[in-house]
């Protein structure tokens, strides 16, 4: 988003009506008031909780990448790197939570959390049912800090499949939040970032470029792999009966062949710990700018697991 | 007034807005000094909005005038300070649902309402220089007035006091919350902005029904 020039004003309507244009076999645009804008299947399913997940409009694919079959019913984004308002999610939760409710799924962040906490009262009045699942996975965010108060990365990828699964199987909008909280409990995710041209590695770099915890000069990619899997392990530990998933997020200046090779040395530091169930590469959520990683593990019980083993095809990306 | 119905409170709102706009300078000129700046244009920008649906529009009943005021703001403001002052004006709907008319303790009943509202929504406590702090000593005056009288005009009357008294209590407070944190010490013997807007608020609306 480096040119926005006069598009700037009204981007996010721009960008996804002409998503919705561009696929209309996939997509279409609600168009709710702006500045913001939310885009929702092409095919309702009004018999299902939907799933609305919102935040700021970004690089993508998340957030509106994941809406389609086997992920969200509808994206509401703000203007760039700004909350969605609570009216334009409020419009999305009329148009689609009527029947079965709407599950507000987002990550933690305060003017996320007031936009949606309003449209969830909002929706109330007019007797639609929502539940609120904030997603609290980055462990970067809140270093020594209780678990509450980190803010949310791209863990809610998983939490968005297990809702979806769950809303698919005809559960109730609170048996589908239930699920929904127990998966984001049990997520983290760390970033990796690399100086260009040299091995000075950061862990723990925050999405909009808040500094990270732990630096090191000279790293070497397998050591960085260890180190990384170390320091996520450690974060989630893994309880008996639970299987390991792994979603390794390229950045955007890192190499479709680098993730690959990294994400290689990372399962081979995960299986030498513990079971790993599955393993997923790809771009799932852009940092500007940013050669590295970030890598999420979910620990997942009998319960959870099922949601996540069909493989799902996003808007660029297969997870 | 004693008591007032829609039509009077729909007066009473727009007094308040036109309120607001003329505070705009005054809070824009705080606000550069402890905040970003934007929160008298934010508010500018959702009380003439707001004006210009009361005047479009008819309510049936105060829970109708309301709803629809919560809604606009939050519509047009955006921002944290769209859904706070929204929330205000619905976070207390209960309380007047049915009403044709609203006395003292209805009023009390419905702003009391969605300060606590706003207070379990913005997490924000007594004593970290926002607009909670304008909010509680408001509530406490106007639950006090009711012991004396159980007109409109008093309980609002005596809102814009506790408003005020928490405005002047503001400025000695250093900031905790919200973008105005960054300033800490420099927002010392500045009063909270969020806190004016709801002095005038609430003054506003109680003039207009004298």
């Amino acid at each position: 988003m480096h040119w926005f020039g006069e598009t700037r004003e009204n981007y996010c309507p721009m960008w996804f009506e002409s998503m919705a244009r561009t696929f209309p076999e996939r997509w279409r645009d609600l168009g709710v008031q702006g500045p913001g804008a939310a885009l929702a299947k092409r095919v309702p399913t009004p018999d299902r909780v939907a799933v609305i997940i919102s935040g700021g409009g970004s690089n993508g694919p998340f957030i509106p990448g994941f809406v389609g079959e086997g992920l969200a019913d509808c994206a509401v984004v703000g203007p760039p790197y700004t909350a969605p308002s609570a009216y334009a999610i409020y419009e999305a939760g009329l148009k689609l939570g009527r029947e079965k409710g709407a599950l507000l799924l987002y990550n933690n962040f305060m003017g996320d959390y007031l936009n949606n906490d309003m449209a969830s009262e909002l929706l109330a009045l007019e007797g639609v049912q929502t539940e609120q699942v904030l997603c609290r996975d980055d462990m970067g965010t809140a270093i020594g800090e209780p678990r509450e108060n980190r803010g949310g990365r791209i863990g809610i990828a998983y939490v968005i499949r297990v809702a979806a699964g769950a809303a698919r199987e005809g559960k109730s909008l609170q048996e589908v939040a239930r699920l929904a909280r127990k998966t984001d409990a049990r997520c983290s995710t760390l970033s990796l970032a690399v100086e260009p041209g040299s091995a000075f590695i950061t862990f723990g770099k925050g999405i909009s470029g808040e500094p990270g915890f732990h630096s090191r000069e000279n790293a070497t990619v397998t050591a960085a792999a260890e180190e990384m899997i170390s320091l996520l392990l450690e974060d989630v530990k893994p309880r008996a009966g639970e299987k390991v998933y792994m979603l390794v997020n390229r950045l955007r200046l890192t190499s479709y062949s680098d993730s690959f090779v990294m994400a290689g040395l990372m399962e081979k530091a995960l299986r030498s710990r513990c079971p790993v169930a599955q393993v997923r590469v790809g771009g799932y959520q852009q940092v500007t700018d940013t050669y590295g990683y970030t890598v999420t593990l979910l620990c997942a019980d009998d319960e959870i697991a099922p949601y996540l083993d069909a493989p799902v095809v996003g808007d660029g990306f297969l997870m | 007034m004693d008591k007032a119905n829609a039509t009077a409170l729909r007066t009473a709102m727009i007094a308040a807005a036109d309120a607001i706009v003329a505070a705009e300078p005054e809070l824009t000129r705080v606000d550069m000094v402890i905040g970003d700046g934007d929160h008298g244009i934010g508010m500018k920008t959702g009380f003439t909005a707001l004006k210009r649906e009361l005047l479009a529009n008819e309510y049936e009943s105060p829970y109708a005038l309301f709803h629809a005021c919560g809604l606009c703001l939050v519509k047009s403001m955006g921002g944290s300070s769209g859904v706070l002052f929204g929330t205000l004006l619905i976070g207390g709907l209960e309380a007047i649902r049915g009403l044709d008319c609203l006395d003292g303790a209805a009023m009390c009943a419905y702003f009391c309402g969605g300060i606590d509202a706003v207070i379990r929504r913005g997490k924000a406590k007594a004593g970290d220089k926002t607009m909670v702090d304008a909010l509680l000593p408001a509530k406490a005056h106007m639950e006090r007035a009711l012991a004396d009288t159980d007109s409109v005009e008093s309980v609002l009357k005596a809102a814009e006091a506790g408003a005020l008294e928490g405005v002047e209590a503001t400025k000695a407070m250093l900031p905790r919350l919200g973008r105005s944190k960054n300033f800490r010490e420099s927002a010392i013997g500045w009063p909270d902005p969020g806190a004016i807007s709801v002095s005038v608020l609430f003054g506003g609306m109680a003039k207009a029904l004298a």
